[in-house]
């Protein structure tokens, strides 16, 4: 226990330990020592550091603290990574494969949107989850309604339209997010899969007449769902910067109040 | 009551005293058992306001003297504990 409070009493600034230090050792040497005189030496060393360092100092050591915590937390959370495929989407024929004029987009849109609520679905996510055990209970026998909720939530659609007026080929990116980047590709490509079953199926109660007309679309995968290197979260240069903008800011503060705290110190003297 | 300042000076007024002989004259007057970090956080305080002074020694242990300043500021800050607890006392009794 001498040993851990002699090295504690070297976290006492240079300038303090050039004083003190020969006789706060003589004191840790004579007394006995209990466990928390260590807890007392490392306050004490700390407030002394505290109140010896300068304004741009406790700036400065603040910021290192808030980029290393920053960082840490980082480290600390898990990763995620997102898959995406591109899937293209051919209005130039009809439901019997006729050509027709471009279908507006407000058509495409609202196929999207019936396409996305069928492969949302609990009937056709539970399937995937179960194959690739995804947010799985051990001892659930079918995924709960927090874990298909946390599904839908890793699973978005962004649209991808031509620039121009002119008829070009829409279509929408699939992306799915999950922590282990080889599950992430493989269930993207299911619900790749998934989504081109959905349509076949529309266009085909389309053309036999059990459904609403439909413009026709077909899809094809353009690319298909990657296998991410990086994650998407955290982004680590994020985390430093956002670490070292609290860190800067919470370091003005301390060292705003305790030049504040000294000037009143120095005025009740 | 146990402002660490105070019962560095308290101590001092009945004679120089070393660290450690502060530590054990405090516990035993006021049953505080103070830590090594707080007494010379204590002291280094009282010393840069010119409270304490360190005597000659050729010891390691450095014995401390309360200086006529220190002294002032301990009436004074003994006077206000005073009346808070004749106050308190008078006010224990009334009630």
């Amino acid at each position: 226990m001498k040993r851990i409070l002699k090295f504690l009493a070297r976290l006492y600034p240079s300038a303090w330990r050039n004083r003190y230090a020969a006789e706060f050792e003589a004191l840790l040497e004579d007394r006995t020592p209990r466990a928390r005189d260590a807890f007392d030496v490392l306050i004490g060393a700390l407030t002394m550091q505290m109140t010896t360092l300068s304004f741009v100092r406790i700036t400065l050591a603040s910021c290192v603290f808030g980029l290393l915590a920053a960082l840490a937390i980082s480290f600390a959370v898990p990763p995620k990574y997102v898959s995406q495929a591109l899937i293209l989407v051919d209005v130039s024929a009809d439901g019997a494969g006729h050509p027709i004029s471009n279908a507006s987009q407000n058509d495409i849109d609202a196929m999207l949107r019936n396409t996305l609520e069928e492969v949302l679905s609990r009937s056709s996510l539970v399937p995937i989850m179960q194959k690739y055990n995804l947010y799985s209970n051990e001892s659930a026998a079918a995924p709960s309604d927090a874990a298909i909720i946390q599904m839908r939530k890793s699973i978005s659609i962004e649209s991808v339209r031509s620039a121009s007026s002119s008829p070009g080929l829409p279509g929408f990116i699939v992306y799915f997010t999950y922590p282990d980047p080889h599950i992430a590709q493989q269930v993207d490509g299911d619900l790749v899969s998934l989504f081109a079953q959905a349509n076949l199926r529309r266009r085909i109660a389309s053309v036999s007449g059990d459904g609403p007309p439909q413009p026709g679309e077909t899809f094809s995968v353009l690319d298909a769902p990657n296998l991410p290197q990086k994650p998407s979260f955290p982004k680590r240069g994020l985390f430093g910067a956002g670490g070292l903008l609290v860190g800067l800011i919470g370091g003005v503060v301390v060292a705003a109040i305790m030049g504040w705290r000294r000037r009143l110190t120095a005025a009740a003297d | 009551m146990t402002d660490p300042t105070i019962l560095v000076l308290s101590s001092l007024a009945g004679g120089d005293k070393h660290g450690y002989a502060m530590m054990e004259d405090v516990e035993r007057f006021a049953g505080v058992r103070l830590g090594p970090g707080t007494l010379y956080g204590a002291i280094t305080r009282l010393e840069e306001r010119g409270w304490i002074a360190p005597v000659k020694s050729e010891d390691r242990r450095q014995p401390y003297t309360i200086t006529g300043a220190g002294r002032e500021h301990l009436h004074e800050q003994l006077g206000n504990l005073g009346r808070i607890v004749r106050a308190g006392q008078r006010r224990l009794g009334d009630a």
